[in-house]
């Protein structure tokens, strides 16, 4: 750790994290959070670690054809890799910045206890408001994070400091998610709901989205809403330009667990 | 032929891999340090000659607000990152021609493991040899740098190096912070004037917080007053932490706690300790 603190660029930054292997990397200005008031107070970076400057939030792509398999095995895994992954670069983006003298921590991969998520369904922080801020992506209908090139097949994470950078430009509204609802149609569980003429993004009903693990035996890791969004450089480079495959993979899914498509679900807890 | 491998070259690897702090210990050290037979590292290997220790901090911020469930990930991560640079170095050596193995990261507290297997090799005693820090008060590793805020994890080559200098003098001041603040009351003072540890107090504490999935405590790291990490984060008040129960009793939402609470309230189960405004 340096007494004296070097002086530390943006672009420095972000090569460093990217040579942990980031594959997007923003920066958002604290005050961001409390100008466009999404979130509560609750869930501003200083209600966290009150000397919090600028969030670096970083991403690393679901690579769509295992996102899109059916075995929900391999999205697991992929899933669980990309996450250790993401944890790994934050930490040691952190440690680049404390060793430099630039006081930093990262906030791990939101982990939930097994059956915390029943019961209180909230992470400590979120990296997809973070990533909406830093510029990377503009949060979608599906409540995910649609990037310009990967769409919402992504994992994030961020790292706070308290050194003062400049934010990155924000995603134009709309720009990314047009609010086509086909994430709304694709999911299994119905848990977007809402009037696309007035809501800038769906009601997410998370209960009815855990739900899907008792109701199907397959498709236990889902991603549905990821895998059906048209945003996306990820497409074309895997030649899957189309979306409506997924609907009827999704009619298939019901009658193979013998559920009655389109069921009724209670949107309560 | 094995291709020379010098410290630096070594240390430069570690680093390279994740390693914040990197010491070098010669394994005749533990011949004349207090251990018990069995807990050498020639017991476990005996080819080694050097022990290398690695290690990675936590950061203060994530460490003085548990027990959470952010704290828990907090040391998975820097496990899991130990772990790994570990067996990557020996890898590095033994692809040189300069056998080597790693020492994982133990499972001690983890209600699975038998409590001998826990002790097998002491990565703590293995930072104080190899000149990482001293042994403090609440028998963790002190650095200069990050106090008792280090994790650590060894790798035994049979690569004879110079071993780094000791620390000279203690860094515990023994003010006494972590006794008088850890939940289980295992830290006291024994007759002879050195400190003991009730590991099975300690332990049933740390398996009470993993049911909820907030374990680890920390508290006599969040306390010590030494490491320079502590004004690096702009913490240097050690008094907050036995201040915070009274001051949150008189006013729940008193604003220089809420970080804490913040962090404690969400990924994990309420625990009894708990204010009411988090549950």
């Amino acid at each position: 750790m340096n007494a004296i603190a070097i002086t530390l660029s943006k672009e420095d930054i972000a090569a460093e994290a990217r040579r942990l292997g980031a594959a997007l990397v923003g920066f958002a200005p604290v005050g961001r959070w409390a100008e466009h008031g999404d979130l509560s107070w609750e869930f501003d970076p200083r209600r966290l670690w009150p000397l919090t400057k600028t969030v670096i939030a970083m991403a690393v792509p679901s690579l769509l054809p295992v996102t899109e398999t059916d075995d929900a095995f391999v999205y697991r895994s992929q899933y669980n890799n990309t996450n250790q992954l993401l944890d790994k670069i934050a930490y040691r983006l952190a440690a680049f910045l404390n060793r430099n003298g630039h006081p930093a921590i990262n906030i791990c991969r939101d982990g939930y206890g097994d059956g915390v998520m029943k019961i209180r369904p909230i992470a400590v922080f979120s990296h997809v408001w973070a990533g909406h801020y830093a510029g990377i992506g503009e949060v979608g209908w599906n409540h995910c994070l649609v990037t310009a090139e990967f769409g919402p097949r992504h994992r994030l994470v961020s790292v706070l400091t308290s050194l003062e950078l400049e934010g990155d430009p924000m995603i134009q509204e709309g720009s990314l998610c047009g609010k086509c609802l086909m994430c709304q149609k694709a999911c299994l569980t119905q848990a977007f709901s809402g009037d696309r003429k007035r809501d800038r993004r769906s009601n997410m009903n998370k209960f009815a989205c855990f739900d899907r693990r008792a109701r199907f035996k397959t498709a236990q890791h889902c991603g549905f809403c990821l895998k059906v969004c048209p945003t996306g450089e990820d497409r074309e480079l895997y030649g899957t330009p189309t979306v409506a495959q997924y609907l009827e993979e999704r009619r298939r899914i019901f009658a193979k667990n013998g559920v009655p498509l389109d069921p009724i679900v209670s949107h309560e807890p | 032929m094995p291709i020379a491998a010098t410290k630096e070259v070594i240390a430069t690897q570690a680093r390279a891999l994740g390693a914040e702090l990197v010491g070098f210990a010669p394994a005749a050290r533990w011949d004349k340090a207090d251990v018990a037979s069995g807990h050498r590292p020639s017991d476990l290997w005996p080819r080694a000659r050097t022990v290398i220790v690695l290690g990675v901090p936590l950061w203060l911020p994530v460490v003085e607000a548990a027990p959470s469930q952010l704290g828990r990930e907090q040391i998975i991560v820097t496990d899991k990152l130990l772990d790994e640079a570990a067996y990557r170095l020996a890898n590095f050596l033994n692809r040189r021609g300069h056998a080597a193995i790693n020492v994982p990261r133990n499972r001690a507290g983890e209600p699975e493991a038998p409590a001998e297997a826990t002790r097998v090799f002491s990565h703590v005693l293995a930072g104080e040899l190899a000149g990482l820090g001293r042994i403090g008060r609440n028998h963790a590793l002190l650095t200069r740098g990050y106090g008792p805020r280090v994790r650590l994890v060894s790798v035994f080559t049979e690569l004879a190096l110079d071993g780094d200098p000791l620390l000279a003098e203690s860094l515990c001041t023994m003010c006494g912070n972590c006794a008088r603040i850890c939940p289980a009351h295992a830290l006291a003072t024994g007759s002879d004037g050195k400190s003991t540890l009730d590991e099975a107090a300690c332990f049933a504490n740390h398996n009470r917080l993993r049911a909820a999935f907030r374990d680890p405590c920390g508290f006599c790291h969040k306390v010590c007053p030494v490491g320079d990490d502590r004004r690096l984060f702009g913490a240097t008040d050690t008094a907050v932490y036995f201040e915070e129960a009274a001051a949150l009793a008189e006013n729940p939402f008193a604003p220089r706690f809420q970080p804490w609470l913040h962090i404690r309230k969400y990924g994990g189960f309420p625990l009894p300790e708990d204010p009411p405004s988090i549950r």
